[in-house]
């Protein structure tokens, strides 16, 4: 969280994190050599073994990344990967700065002309046997270069989420400036239908991933409820039998917000399902020492106001929220971040019918006869 | 993720994927090749060109050593 910053807050699932990933990598880059000589009718020269292997490398942990973020939308399970997700992305730059360097050197030590000017020489963008496919990968380059350099919650919080999220999906041009890199480099040398084919299965996979993720969350938004009018916006959102206590249930809204609805030892409260950190589900995490908690990062909230606990100072929009007999019912409009709201007590038992809540038509209005909210509101 | 963000996600990869596709595709070799313009009179094409009498290896240069 954003108390203080350090390089990186260490502890030990971060550490297992990294010792599985460098390892992984290392065993990768390992395998790779030794199947490029074992396979090899002649003697391959090893720094381009090398430069080849840091390249597959990153562009494999470049997959796995890809794959993290839809794995994780469409089941909980995979959100561990998600924990430390930044530190895959600064490795996979690494590796493809290596390869970068490399080749660089290797190929353009000997020359005249620096090796820069020498890639374009003789060179046509119209062609693709002389399609300078290396400005491709120094694009991709360059966009994970300001990933990485921004990768750190310092950024996050000075450049705003909004814009942070928006400078990362950047990740997506960089993902299609290495395929075609690829596609117009190494696979016009190596017509080998293997690495074809595992090109296009890695398209597949990673894009499929991503398409399937997005056909459930907008079947998620079209099964939204709407208020039935403006004079009573409560909207009828879950049972009190769908939320575990110290769990929370995730409601979409009409419009496409989702609301993060959790039980705290049988009081309800509800906020923004979105982490102020970096937009996390809300929703599917838990409280942890009475504190909604984020399921990515561990970013906490407290559930009757929305505020981080101090000396955190991240704010969420909350939501009012009411019990009708076993009835949930939420006013989808949210409140500014960090209004504390009543928390609504659920009934004991499936059995109690007992309103403990007046029904809604007796509550006071949200809003007044002209339309304007309240002061507690926006 | 904000509305936003999911909205993001959900317009990229209808449009990255089959691009990308499309891409591997065309660059493999595997796209069918047409000509772009008729060849010049006189020029020798596929179907009056005469066989190749020898197969498409060569013989390794004679060693020069006495």
């Amino acid at each position: 969280m954003t108390n203080k910053y350090a390089w990186v807050a260490w502890n030990k699932h971060k550490k297992v994190y990294d010792a599985i990933l460098i390892a992984s990598v290392l065993l990768f880059i390992v395998v790779y050599t030794g199947l490029s000589f074992a396979l090899a009718d002649n003697p391959p020269d090893p720094v381009v073994v090398l430069m080849r292997a840091f390249a597959s490398a990153a562009i494999v942990l470049l997959h796995v990344i890809l794959c993290v973020g839809p794995l994780s939308r469409l089941s909980s399970r995979f959100n561990a990967l998600l924990y430390n997700r930044r530190h895959m992305g600064v490795t996979m730059f690494g590796l493809a700065l290596l390869h970068a360097v490399l080749v660089l050197f290797w190929y353009g030590a000997f020359g005249d002309k620096d090796p820069i000017t020498a890639m374009f020489d003789g060179r046509s963008f119209l062609s693709v046997r002389a399609f300078p496919w290396e400005s491709l990968g120094m694009l991709a380059l360059l966009i994970l270069f300001l990933m990485a350099a921004t990768s750190h919650d310092f950024w996050l919080k000075n450049l705003a989420p909004s814009a942070w999220k928006a400078l990362h999906m950047g990740v997506y041009v960089a993902y299609a400036a290495i395929i075609a890199h690829v596609a117009l480099g190494a696979l016009q040398d190596n017509r080998s239908p293997i690495v074809l084919g595992l090109v296009f299965a890695g398209l597949l996979v990673v894009g499929g991933l991503h398409v399937a993720a997005g056909l459930k969350e907008a079947g998620r938004d079209a099964a939204a409820p709407s208020p039935t009018s403006d004079d009573e916006p409560w909207v009828k959102v879950a049972s009190a039998d769908d939320i575990p206590t110290t769990r929370g249930k995730v409601v979409c809204l009409a419009g496409g917000e989702r609301v993060a609805i959790f039980n705290h030892n049988g009081k309800l409260s509800a906020m923004s399902n979105v982490c102020a950190h970096q937009g996390g589900p809300l929703g599917e995490g838990k409280i942890v020492d009475g504190c909604v908690t984020c399921p990515w990062h561990g970013y906490q909230y407290l559930p009757e106001n929305g505020q981080s606990p101090p000396p955190y100072d991240e704010k969420i929009p909350t939501y009012a929220i009411r019990v009708r007999g076993r009835d949930i019912y939420l006013d989808p409009r949210p409140l500014p971040p960090g209004t504390p709201v009543e928390p609504a007590l659920l009934p004991a038992t499936a059995d109690d019918d007992t309103e403990l809540f007046e029904p809604v038509a007796d509550r006071a209005p949200i809003s007044d006869p002209n339309g304007n909210h309240n002061g507690e509101r926006a | 993720m904000t509305r936003a963000h999911r909205r993001a996600h959900a317009l990229v990869w209808p449009i990255l994927l089959p691009a990308l596709a499309v891409l591997l595709w065309w660059s493999s070799g595997l796209r069918p090749t047409t000509p772009t313009q008729a060849p010049p009179p006189g020029a020798i094409t596929g179907e009056t060109a005469p066989a190749p009498s020898e197969p498409d290896t060569q013989a390794p240069p004679a060693d020069p050593s006495p």
